[in-house]
């Protein structure tokens, strides 16, 4: 038993990963970035679970479509037209970031895939079980 | 966190089928993963250690433990001391399933110097494969037992609350950048249903437990109120400065250059140097 072992960092799993991304993505929310905080959702939703992805890509192609579409702006320079395009992502970012991260969010929530004790699935086995367990194995060992 | 996919009943099966051996510690006083009492005495500890006994010496949970000739092979296997411990442990003997040592913490507690006799019994334990499939120990905390014992615990069950139960287990993962520092990990392993807890032991159970363990006790005790006398009246000496005249014999010792040694009672050694103690004669 090393007893000054360190904590190097966290086994990496699907859970830690969700809760990575969402910390991400309130962390860019949180500094005005609302734009990052719509890519990093959208980028988000083709790893969740099949269920929740399905749910949800509906509205994911949508956006996404409302983006593309904004790349096409013109503007008299290049310059005007960057600032065309940001003024016109941020507008879709106002209006979508939030009911959309409402939606994952809640869509998680339903699955338990916030608030399962830090990922870990409850694994109940009785005292029932344990003994069939032992009891099996020692019939197949001839016991 | 990690977690085993393995459950307690498979490392058990495998412990007693395939030749391993498994410790496993019982405590209540730490929290894990669900939220516990955090009460070191009453949970039940030694409830759960004698009835996973009474489940692998052959009893059934379908006979709601009332299988006395199972009790009994369970009262065999029950060690409350380090010396009753090395008796259970003696090789050669046939393989039980598992033993127990209730209440660690009061005979092999966490010292500074954990005596040489308990760190040869923790040597030992870690060489009982052939004659033990499992040794379970209780205990409040893995923190109150001694360092060589605890090194030993592959799987600790916490009882959470009467009748419910978590089990954890340690795993150990090499640092490869530090390969002799391994890294010690805290495994999920299962949990029992809270619609199914472990029962309370049967009436006779109970009263056969209270009283072995009042026996038991009772072995200790004397050395212990000897040895809490003479600290007591030493304290005393010391605060009114009393002075007293006391006859001890012990073995003389001849030393080198013609000096003589006297053994003085260990309870007085440290006296003697402080020179709260003065010798005559």
């Amino acid at each position: 038993m090393s007893e000054d072992a360190e904590i190097k960092g966290v086994i990496p799993n699907y859970y830690n990963l969700i809760i990575d991304k969402l910390n991400k993505i309130y962390e860019a929310w949180d500094n005005n970035n609302i734009n990052i905080a719509l890519f990093r959702t959208l980028k988000l939703i083709p790893f969740l679970p099949r269920k929740i992805k399905n749910q949800l890509n509906p509205e994911r192609i949508r956006i996404q479509k409302d983006l593309d579409a904004i790349s096409q702006t013109n503007g008299f320079n290049f310059s005007n037209a960057q600032e065309k395009v940001m003024y016109k992502v941020k507008t879709i970012s106002i209006k979508e970031f939030e009911p959309l991260i409402d939606k994952v969010t809640s869509l998680l929530d339903q699955e338990h895939l916030l608030t399962q004790n830090y990922g870990i699935p409850t694994k109940s086995r009785s005292m029932k079980d344990l003994q069939l367990t032992v009891d099996t194995a020692r019939q197949e060992n001839g016991e | 966190m990690p977690h085993q996919e393995k459950s307690l009943g498979d490392f058990l099966a495998d412990a007693i089928t395939k030749n391993y051996l498994i410790t496993i510690a019982i405590t209540s006083y730490t929290q894990a993963k669900n939220q516990t009492r955090n009460l070191p005495f009453g949970l039940g500890k030694t409830t759960l250690a004698m009835e996973l006994s009474y489940l692998l010496n052959g009893g059934s949970i379908s006979d709601n433990y009332q299988n006395r000739n199972v009790w009994k092979k369970v009262h065999e296997i029950m060690a409350y001391d380090p010396y009753s411990m090395g008796v259970l442990l003696e090789p050669g003997r046939e393989r039980a399933p598992n033993v127990i040592w209730d209440d660690v913490q009061a005979t092999a507690p966490a010292s500074q110097s954990v005596p040489t006799a308990v760190r040869s019994l923790a040597n030992f334990i870690s060489t009982e494969r052939p004659e033990c499939a499992c040794v379970i120990f209780t205990c409040p905390n893995l923190n109150f037992i001694a360092a060589p014992l605890r090194k030993l615990v592959n799987f600790e069950i916490i009882v959470s609350e009467r009748g419910l139960y978590e089990v954890h287990k340690y795993s150990y993962y090499k640092d490869f950048k530090r390969p002799l520092q391994d890294r010690m990990h805290f495994d999920y392993v299962e949990e029992v249903p809270r619609d199914q807890p472990f029962p309370a032991l049967p009436d006779f159970e109970q009263q056969w437990y209270d009283t072995w363990r009042t026996a038991r006790k009772l072995q200790l005790y004397p050395n212990m109120m000897k040895n809490l006398k003479t600290y007591t009246q030493l304290q005393q000496w010391e605060q009114t400065g009393e002075t007293k005249t006391l006859t001890i014999s012990g073995h003389a010792i001849k030393g080198p250059h013609g000096k003589c040694y006297i053994e003085v009672p260990d309870e007085f050694k440290g006296k003697l140097i402080e020179g709260a103690v003065t010798v005559n004669g």
